[in-house]
C-alpha cells in the first residue's frame, strides 16, 4: 500500500467550505477498501477539525487580523497502517498556553479518564456563543485512540500558526 | 398538538414528530451552523407535548427512532438532552423506547448510544441498519 493524499486544502474557510471538503473526503474514502467503521471515524474527526478551523477563522475576522493572508489548511493522508489528519490555522499568541494545557491534559488521560472528561463536559458544559461545547478536542482524542500531536510556529508578535495532527489506526 | 416536521438538509437531520402515531424520528446528519437554534425548538416542542399529555392524563407508549449518520460534538450534547427529556416522560409513567440505529461495524456510534442510554436512563434498542 502506498501513501495517498486524499485531501490537501489551504485557503479561506466559510461555513460552506466545511460542506464541500466533507463531501470530497467522503467521496475519496468511498474508493478505499477500509472498514466502514474506520471511514466513519475519519469523517467524524474531520468534522470536528473543520468546525474548529471555521470557529477560529470567524474569531480571526472579529479580531480583524484575518486579512493578513494566513490561510487555514487541512490535509488527510492515508499511510500503511493509519490515516493522518493535519489541521492548521492561525491562533493569537495569548491563546496558545491554555490550548497547550488542554491538549497536554487530554494526552495524559487514559481511555477511562477521557471518557469521564467527555461525560463531565457533555452533562455540565455550556454551549458557547460560537456553538462549541468544548467537547470537540476530547471527542477527537476518544475517537482516534492515539495521542494528539500539535505544533505552534510563531508568525509575529501577535500570531502563531497552530497545527493539530491526528492519527487514526486502520486496525 | 401540532406535528413537528423538519426536512433534512446536508447538515441537519429530518425531524418527524407525529403525536397521532407516537412514533418520532430523527434521521440524517447533524452539524447545524447554530446548534442552539436547531435543537432549541425541538426541546421546547417536547416540553409542550409532555405538558399536554400530563394534562390529558394519557400514558400511551412513545417510540423515538434515532438514525443519525454523523453528528458533531455540540449536537451530541443536544441529542443527549433529547434523550434526557424523554426520561421526563418516563418519570410520569409514559413508557419511552429509543431505537438507536447504526450501520454495521460503526462501533463508535454504538458506544455513543450505550453512553447516552446510561446517562439518560431511557431504554435503548440497538438496531443495525442497511
Amino acid at each position: 500500500m502506498e501513501k495517498q493524499i486524499l485531501l490537501d486544502y489551504s485557503g479561506d474557510f466559510r461555513f460552506e467550505t466545511i460542506e464541500i471538503l466533507l463531501q470530497k473526503v467522503k467521496e475519496q474514502l468511498s474508493h478505499l477498501e477500509v472498514k466502514t467503521g474506520i471511514k466513519k471515524k475519519v469523517v467524524n474527526i474531520m468534522v470536528e477539525c473543520l468546525e474548529n478551523i471555521y470557529k477560529y477563522t470567524t474569531l480571526d475576522k472579529e479580531n480583524s487580523y484575518f486579512n493578513r493572508n494566513f490561510k487555514s489548511k487541512v490535509i488527510l493522508k492515508k499511510e500503511n497502517k493509519s490515516f493522518i489528519i493535519t489541521a492548521g490555522n492561525t491562533i493569537l499568541n495569548n491563546n496558545i498556553e491554555p490550548l497547550k494545557e488542554k491538549i497536554d491534559h487530554i494526552n495524559n488521560l487514559d481511555k477511562d479518564g477521557l471518557q469521564n472528561l467527555y461525560e463531565s463536559i457533555i452533562n455540565n458544559g455550556h454551549i458557547s456563543d460560537k456553538g462549541g461545547a468544548g467537547l470537540g478536542i476530547v471527542d477527537i482524542a476518544l475517537r482516534s485512540g492515539n495521542k494528539l500531536n500539535y505544533d505552534f510556529s510563531p508568525i509575529d508578535h501577535d500570531l502563531s500558526f497552530y497545527e493539530l495532527k491526528i492519527k487514526i489506526n486502520l486496525l | 398538538m401540532e406535528n413537528l416536521i423538519l426536512d433534512a438538509t446536508p447538515n441537519t437531520p429530518k425531524v418527524l414528530f407525529n403525536p397521532a402515531d407516537r412514533v418520532f424520528e430523527i434521521a440524517g446528519e447533524s452539524r447545524p451552523e447554530n446548534v442552539k437554534d436547531f435543537y432549541g425548538p425541538i426541546l421546547k416542542w417536547l416540553d409542550d407535548y409532555l405538558a399536554e399529555l400530563t394534562a390529558q392524563g394519557k400514558k400511551d407508549a412513545i417510540l423515538l427512532k434515532m438514525y443519525i449518520e454523523y453528528f458533531n460534538s455540540s449536537s451530541a450534547k443536544y441529542i443527549l438532552n433529547i434523550a434526557k427529556k424523554m426520561h421526563d416522560f418516563v418519570s410520569v409513567d409514559i413508557p419511552v423506547t429509543i431505537d438507536w440505529c447504526y450501520i454495521e461495524d460503526d462501533e463508535d456510534m454504538k458506544e455513543t448510544g450505550e453512553e447516552m442510554e446510561r446517562m439518560s436512563k431511557v431504554p435503548f434498542n440497538y438496531l443495525v441498519v442497511e
